[in-house]
């Protein structure tokens, strides 16, 4: 099946900075699509090129079978929503909203039904006289939405839509950016840093760093099986501990921050054959806090608690030989014991193992994955 | 943000040395002028007769020879208004949008005439303009003219004079208004589909109004007034309405008659003021 | 190309603005005798009869001596009405902001002839004192702006927290709120200056033949017998003088943000 936006090869710098290292997608009709990565990472710059207002250094984009490469942002048919909503401050709210209609030259009764059901779809159709001054961030937000959406665009981007919103908001609009998404059936790409919003909105992720395209998967796949340890540490919240790890005396041991450790179960089977020092990531969810010393635990010393309401954050560090000792955060639901106590960690899933150099995978665990 | 301090006397006092000067200085002569300009000079004295009259206005209004200057003052002003426009937006939008780096230097660049005053500049330009000056020079060169065209002594050569004089005063109001509009409203027009033409016409001309009607507030009034360059380059020939106001100050000494022409002059800025004011406020209400 | 459209468009506008001034510069190193361009012969012959001219020195020094006292002025009690004004009601604050802008909304071609009057009949016409408070009086409205402008913008908690480490009042504003306002007191000084230096208007009303000032003996030069070489050397060396100020002020706000 043909990709509905197809992205090949997109290259861009500015002088010696590359913004964007060769850029492959495909991203279905459709779709929801985040692009998440830090400041940095590319991921607006890819946007902007999308949208038209940059032109790629090489490469191409071909969008429902046309190569858009080179046109210019008037010609896409693409509707952009703004970080900062970019809503013209000398028309009212219905005049905003059919300005692309205006520009297609639809006015009239026409322009009236599309903005009255564009303005319906954000849930704004009583403010259509309102200006922009007039309204709260938030329906400014859902105005900006409404004025791409109003000309049917073929895809619709969104530049952190979330991040100029107080946290309260945060939390409802994301569940109306899915609504929304249901609603129009529209391919929807949307740049955000904040994991949480990709994982929670999206129907794929696509991680960015540096310019790189890292990884692109749904967003359980890439929690539960990041390629790459930017990806482990970056996804998760507390993220993913990431240890040293290397091959242990004998077979079956692995020496973990200088430790010996003797795995069992998963870990064990991702572990067997490692020859040269690595990362280990482990999410915090997946570690188990013992009292006692049980088959396959880490042994470690509770060094501090940190109560999150409805669960706990142990700081665990490794009794081993490297200094200083790597700290493992573990979640527990259960009561803790003293700081200072000795405590054994039970890993039941290895996130993943990452070479040295590299920072992607040297294996992974076995497990479906999201493809 | 600044936290008000203990207003006591002290406090208080430390404005009176400069609303003292302005009041003594500024205000009082001006109120005189204003009074003056109903008084009256009878003809071949120099003794003021302070009974209430309007014969001054009256005068300027009839009398053919102020009327023209009227005229032809505020036919300048207009046309210099107008090329001020037409020459600083697409300067403004530079420096805003495109300058980067040179942004500094071209802004210092387009002051320097006004800092040098209105002398130094005006000196340039009727070299530039002169018979044998370099614009004649360089038509005649390129064969585009046999005979010099005569731009000194002429409105058309007071008109370049002026507009030269008070561009900076368009375009520093304007790249004001465009500083404060957010590139991504440009953005969101183009992305919206309008042509780089409408993005212009649609969204940057309308949100620079405020600037455009400042700026030719600024023109206009230093146009309406303006003394020195009008003098100069029209070579005595063409006399502006300040002109006829200091003529009338200084060397007939008619003081009366020379604050009514003045008051017409103010008359006049403080209507286009008026005017553009209830421009704005129409421009805010749609 | 639209982009390049643009910019060669601002270049000739630029072109247009500064050619009187360049004009003016490179006519003065002009050898002939009477004022043309494009120069023919270099020299300095009339830089050194500007030097020589007697006339247009001590139009120089006025115009100086009256510049520095009518500065002196205008920064004084503009920086003190700025003060005052910060601190005032809101009510009281507008009335006395729009007394003190006062003198830049009437073109000085108005307030003038009116000057022209009240000088003289109270006797002060041509003298140096009605001299310098004109132009003190149309420069102050410039100082006030700009002081109003760099003290809003000085935090004054700064000088609430040199207090509180022990330094007092006048301590604290000398040794915190004063080097913080040097950028404004410059800007306010130079501007003063300028503008009463070019000022021809007003000293062309009122000063009589004992006070005349470089701009007003320009002028006069000017109505009456043309051009002169001489006029376009000084008016060479003004310019001159003007960049090197401005540029001056550049080089030393860059250094002030930078420490």
């Amino acid at each position: 099946m043909t990709a509905y936006l197809t992205i090949r090869d997109v290259r861009k710098s500015y002088g010696r900075a590359i913004a964007l290292n060769s850029i492959d997608m495909d991203i279905s009709r459709g779709e929801f699509l985040a692009l998440l990565g830090p400041s940095g990472s590319g991921k607006t710059t890819l946007l902007r090129i999308m949208a038209g207002l940059l032109i790629p250094d090489r490469g191409s984009l071909v969008l429902d079978g046309i190569d858009i490469t080179k046109a210019p942002a008037w010609d896409r048919d693409i509707g952009l929503v703004f970080q900062n909503y970019a809503l013209f401050p000398h028309m009212n709210v219905r005049r905003n909203v059919g300005f692309g209609l205006d520009m297609r030259a639809i006015r009239g009764a026409e322009a009236d039904r599309r903005i009255d059901e564009a303005l319906e779809i954000v849930s704004m159709r009583q403010y259509g006289t309102r200006r922009p001054d007039e309204l709260s961030g938030g329906q400014q937000q859902r105005i900006a939405i409404a004025r791409a959406i109003a000309i049917k665009p073929r895809l619709l981007l969104l530049d952190e839509p979330l991040s100029n919103l107080d946290a309260v908001l945060r939390q409802s609009v994301r569940v109306e950016l899915r609504e929304l998404h249901e609603r129009t059936g529209l391919t929807t790409i949307m740049v955000t840093h904040d994991q949480v919003e990709a994982l929670t909105v999206a129907d794929r992720v696509a991680l960015m760093e540096k310019g790189e395209l890292l990884q692109i998967d749904s967003p359980e796949a890439l929690y539960t099986h990041p390629a790459s340890a930017f990806a482990a540490t970056f996804l998760g919240s507390p993220p993913a501990n990431l240890i040293p790890v290397a091959p242990g005396v004998a077979r079956g041991v692995v020496s973990i921050a200088g430790a010996a450790w003797r795995p069992i179960g998963p870990a064990e089977r991702v572990l067997s054959d490692l020859c040269a020092p690595a990362r280990l990531a482990l999410r915090p969810e997946t570690l188990a806090l013992h009292l006692q010393d049980t088959p396959g635990a880490i042994s470690g010393l509770l060094r501090a608690v940190e109560y999150m309401g409805g669960e706990r954050l142990a700081h665990v560090e490794i009794t081993g030989t490297s200094s200083p000792a790597p700290v493992l955060l573990v979640r527990s639901a259960h009561s803790l014991p003293d700081v200072g106590q000795k405590v054994f960690i039970l890993p039941s899933a290895i996130t993943g193992l990452y070479d040295n150099d590299s920072g992607s995978h040297g294996k992974s665990a076995p497990a479906n994955r999201g493809d | 943000m600044n936290t008000r301090g203990p207003v006591n006397l002290s406090t208080r006092l430390l404005v009176v040395p400069g609303v003292a000067l302005v009041a003594f200085v500024f205000l009082a002569p001006f109120l005189l002028l204003v009074a003056m300009s109903f008084w009256s000079q009878p003809a071949g004295s120099l003794l003021i007769d302070p009974t209430p009259t309007l014969k001054n206005y009256e005068r300027i209004f009839s009398d053919a020879y102020y009327l023209r200057g009227l005229s032809r003052t505020l036919w300048l002003s207009t046309a210099t208004v107008a090329l001020s426009l037409i020459l600083g937006f697409p300067v403004a939008f530079w420096i805003v949008r495109r300058a980067g780096r040179l942004r500094r230097l071209v802004t210092a660049l387009m002051l320097l005439p006004m800092v040098c005053g209105a002398l130094l500049p005006t000196l340039g330009l009727v070299n530039l303009l002169a018979p044998l000056g370099i614009i004649n020079g360089t038509l005649k060169e390129l064969g585009l003219i046999d005979k010099a065209i005569p731009l000194l002594g002429t409105q058309t050569g007071i008109l370049i004079g002026l507009v030269q004089a008070f561009l900076p005063l368009m375009v520093l109001p304007l790249i004001a208004v465009l500083d404060r509009l957010p590139h991504s409203l440009e953005e969101a027009a183009m992305s919206l589909g309008a042509r780089p033409v409408q993005v212009w016409w649609r969204i940057v001309l309308p949100l620079a109004a405020p600037g455009v009607l400042a700026g030719s507030v600024l023109v206009f009034c230093a146009a309406l007034t303006s003394f020195v360059t009008p003098q100069i380059l029209g070579q005595g020939k063409i006399a502006t309405f300040a002109a006829m106001t200091w003529q009338q100050a200084s060397l007939v000494l008619d003081w009366p008659f020379a604050a009514a022409l003045a008051m017409v002059m103010l008359g006049l800025m403080v209507g286009l003021g008026a005017l553009m004011l209830a421009l704005s406020r129409v421009g805010r209400s749609e | 190309m639209r982009r390049n459209l643009l910019t060669g468009f601002t270049a000739l506008v630029v072109l247009f603005t500064v050619a009187p001034l360049l004009v003016v510069v490179f006519s003065s190193f002009d050898d002939g005798k009477f004022f043309r361009f494009p120069p023919r012969e270099l020299s300095l012959r009339w830089f050194r009869a500007a030097f020589d001219s007697a006339e247009y020195r001590s139009s120089l020094l006025n115009s100086t001596v009256v510049g520095l006292l009518a500065t002196a002025i205008s920064v004084t009690f503009g920086t003190a009405a700025a003060l005052g004004l910060q601190r005032s009601v809101l009510k009281s604050r507008a009335v006395l902001e729009a007394v003190l802008l006062a003198p830049l909304t009437l073109p000085l071609v108005i307030w003038a002839i009116a000057l022209l009057q009240i000088y003289a009949w109270l006797g002060i016409g041509g003298t140096l004192s009605g001299l310098v408070l004109a132009h003190a009086t149309f420069t102050l409205p410039f100082s006030v702006r700009v002081m109003l402008a760099t003290c809003s913008a000085i935090d004054p908690g700064l000088e609430l927290a040199a207090r509180s480490l022990g330094a007092r009042p006048w301590q604290a504003f000398a040794r915190i709120t004063l080097p913080l306002a040097f950028p404004g007191l410059a800007t306010s000084a130079l501007l003063s200056f300028f503008i009463s230096f070019n000022d021809v208007i007003v000293s062309t009303f009122i000063a009589g033949s004992s006070w005349m000032t470089f701009p007003v003996r320009l002028y006069s030069q000017l109505r009456g017998q043309g051009i002169d070489p001489t006029t376009l050397a000084i008016g060479t060396m003004v310019i001159a003088s003007i960049l090197l100020v401005v540029m001056l002020t550049e080089i030393f706000s860059r250094r002030a943000l930078r420490t």
